[in-house]
């Protein structure tokens, strides 16, 4: 009906110029036979995109522009039923040259014209490029999907409700769950974030959501598994005109074997910087790569300070050549261990036992070396050394003790016992019996006299821990001089005194009093026959000891043949002259309790001099300031 | 008991010398006694009868250790450079106070000294002597 009216319409319009909306058509159309399929025109249009001229078109059939494919359905559908204008859809159609042409057709049944064949009108609306548009969008998409699918991250979107609308299947991978799942529960994603992370999203989502820019987040989830897994997510909103957030997208990543190897890389340092060994890592060329805090520590510098420097910069006496010898000696070693003294910024050294490392990283070699302080070490070694020393010497006393218990006890002891026995017991009145009484008196005074003694040494050991003073040695010795004024004024035609070096020495009063005693007794007592005895008294400074000088030129000791024994316990030298061999002894043990030594000079028949060396305190004025403050 | 001509005594203790030469005399071991307080004076004496008076060399001689100046090991040192004529036929033993296990040891290991006795010098030791060394 309508038709009819349009039809109606157009009827008054002129024939040619319906020849021209045909001919000048902008879209391809064309008429053929519907029984022959015969085409029985064609259009300018129509020409120009199939590339046939119009005389070859009328010479060809509907199915001549179609590939075989489709050549069957063709043939079915003209055979089919139409409607009067019937949109048959989307062809391939060919080109003259064989390219594909992507075409919906649209065609209109002609009015029956008698005598004449069956006749459609079609317009071909060429859709190749919307087509090939529309493939190569495809495409993309698949290509997009393949990518999602094969990369191990997990893609994401979320909506402006941060409800989960897109994830890839790599999720199923990672945690476990299918994107189904997640579409399913849309915040099942956050409730899968580890209690304590969650503050991290809650802390960073406004700030996404108004920005363009990129976030990244490092948090733990838990898988399916139960398993916790470590994630990366890098995120970016999506952003309408008026900057409210559309969108988010972004990817997760498993970083849970990163954050392991991490952590043991965090542990591992943590244990180095905290190792109270010194740890300082060189390069071959002797720089120092790194080190740790007791490194630092040990040596007075800031870790930039020793990255500046090298192994020889705090190897005191080490140069490039014996830098490289070592390094060469460390090759083939792999390891080495050494002692050494290693130099502090502020110059102090300090010894040190070194473990060296070798090794190779990547095209690098270095050395790795462990450092261990050993003052401590070095200062017990030195104390236990000092103890063996003290060992010794209480050793040597007590053998010295028992020799002189074997000998000089015995003796006295010895001759009771052989008095005793000559004692005439059946006749009382014998003569004999009083000589012996008076031997026996005599020997018993002897044992008494040789337990004092005894006692006297031992009391002077035993107070080694005694405490010393100041002593005036002048005063001690005019002391000592009126005591024997008696003697020395008999016999010492010469006595020559000079303290003007020093005479303030550390001791123990009575020790030194006795000193003096006894090697001026023994000066009178040992005195040459020969000539009128000198005795000079002075003092010297020797290395922070102050040494008291008592010369005599008396008898005289042949040192070569006495020498290893004129200060052991009950030695006498000289025959004729009353004498116990106690004194040098006693000098010997009461210096050395004083933190001195004794020595002897002598020449036989020419004097001795005894030098004794006595601890100074430090006067105040020889302190340098500088250890004051 | 067998009687030696000249027994020498050196030692520093006098007592001793004394308690030595009672027991030789009431034993009537020796003709003869002389007793040294000082090692280097018996050797003085040996060396003299070296020289002049060879057929008064001891028979016996009795040797302290401990003694000051010359002491007991020295004397021997020289004693061994004495003719070994006389030497040889004279009996040298270490009379001791000492109980000293090294000094005995010592002593026994030197082929001068023929025995070491402990002081004091008894009866007892005279007569091992005397019947140990009789063929002498």
């Amino acid at each position: 009906m309508r038709l009819n009216a349009v039809e109606e319409k157009f009827s008054s319009i002129p024939e040619e110029d319906y020849r021209l909306f045909f001919d000048c058509n902008p879209l391809p159309m064309w008429v053929f036979d519907t029984v022959s399929l015969q085409f029985l025109m064609v259009n300018a249009a129509a020409v120009k995109l199939y590339g046939y001229s119009a005389e070859e078109f009328l010479t060809m059939t509907i199915n001549d522009i179609r590939p075989q494919s489709q050549r069957l359905q063709v043939l079915q559908l003209v055979s089919s039923k139409r409607d009067v204008l019937n949109h048959s859809g989307e062809w391939v159609h060919l080109k003259k040259d064989g390219t594909e042409l992507f075409v919906d057709i649209v065609s209109h049944e002609l009015a029956a014209i008698a005598g004449k064949p069956a006749r459609r009108l079609v317009v071909a609306h060429d859709m190749t490029t919307r087509k090939l548009a529309e493939q190569q969008l495809a495409q993309a998409e698949q290509y997009a999907r393949s990518i999602l699918n094969n990369i191990v991250e997990v893609v994401f979107s979320f909506n402006d409700k941060m409800e989960m609308t897109y994830i890839s299947p790599q999720c199923q991978v990672i945690l476990g769950y299918s994107p189904e799942q997640f579409y399913a529960d849309k915040y099942l994603w956050f409730n899968l974030v580890h209690p304590q992370d969650r503050a991290l999203f809650e802390e960073s989502l406004p700030k996404i959501k108004v920005s363009s820019q990129q976030f990244q987040l490092e948090y733990r989830i838990k898988a399916v598994t139960g398993e916790e897994k470590w994630l990366i997510t890098r995120c970016t909103a999506q952003l309408n005109e008026q900057g409210r957030m559309v969108r988010i997208d972004g990817s997760a990543n498993d970083i849970t074997r990163r954050k392991m190897m991490e952590e043991r890389l965090r542990f591992s340092d943590f244990s180095i910087e905290r190792a109270s060994e010194a740890y300082l890592w060189a390069r071959e060329d002797g720089k120092i790569m790194r080190v740790n805090r007791a490194a630092c520590y040990l040596l007075g510098y800031q870790e930039e300070e020793l990255l500046a420097l090298r192994v020889l910069d705090i190897t005191p006496g080490m140069d490039d050549q014996e830098w490289q010898q070592r390094w060469a000696e460390f090759l083939g070693q792999k390891s080495l261990n050494f002692e050494t003294v290693l130099k502090a910024k502020n110059g102090q050294l300090h010894p040190v036992e070194v473990h060296l490392n070798y090794f190779s990283f990547g095209q690098e070699t270095f050395c790795f070396s462990s450092i261990r302080q050993i003052a401590e070490r070095k200062q017990a070694e030195a104390e236990r050394a000092s103890f063996h020393q003290e060992i010794a010497r209480q050793n040597e006393h007590l053998r010295q003790f028992a020799y002189i218990v074997s000998h000089n006890l015995r003796a006295p002891v010895a001759n009771i016992v052989g008095l005793t026995k000559l004692y005439n017991h059946q006749n009382l009145a014998d003569p004999m019996n009083a000589v012996l009484l008076d031997k026996l008196q005599r020997t018993t005074h002897n044992l008494d006299a040789t337990i004092k003694d005894l006692n006297d040494i031992l009391t002077i050991r035993s107070g080694a821990e005694k405490e010393l003073e100041n002593i005036d040695l002048e005063r001690v010795f005019t002391e000592v001089k009126e005591s024997l004024s008696g003697q020395l004024s008999k016999y010492a035609s010469k006595l020559a005194v000079d303290f003007s070096a020093g005479k303030w020495v550390l001791g123990v009063k009575g020790y030194v009093h006795s000193i003096f005693l006894n090697l001026i007794t023994n000066a009178i007592k040992y005195q040459s026959t020969d000539r009128f005895l000198e005795i000079h008294i002075y003092t010297v400074f020797s290395n922070g000891f102050l040494c008291l000088q008592i010369q005599d030129n008396g008898l005289g000791i042949d040192l070569e043949k006495q020498g290893a024994k004129i200060f052991g316990l009950y030695r006498r030298f000289h025959p004729h002259i009353e004498g116990k061999g106690v004194g040098l002894h006693m000098i010997k043990t009461q210096v050395e309790t004083m933190g001195g030594w004794v020595e002897v000079e002598s020449a036989e028949l020419q004097g001795s001099t005894f030098k004794v060396y006595f601890q100074v305190a430090p006067k105040n004025d020889e302190i340098p300031a500088s250890l004051l403050n | 008991m067998t009687k030696y001509q000249r027994v020498f005594l050196i030692d520093d203790d006098e007592i001793h010398n004394f308690l030595c030469e009672s027991v030789i005399k009431s034993q009537q071991f020796a003709a003869k006694v002389n007793s040294f307080l000082w090692a280097e004076e018996a050797l003085d004496a040996l060396n003299g009868m070296v020289k002049d008076a060879p057929q008064d060399f001891p028979e016996i001689i009795f040797l302290d250790i401990n003694m000051p100046g010359m002491d007991g090991w020295e004397f021997i040192e020289e004693y061994k450079k004495l003719p070994l004529e006389l030497t040889g036929k004279c009996l040298l033993f270490v009379l001791s106070s000492a109980v000293d296990k090294n000094d005995i040891t010592h002593a026994r290991n030197l082929s001068e000294v023929n025995d070491f006795f402990s002081k004091p010098l008894t009866t007892d030791i005279l007569q091992i002597i005397s019947e140990q060394y009789s063929e002498l």
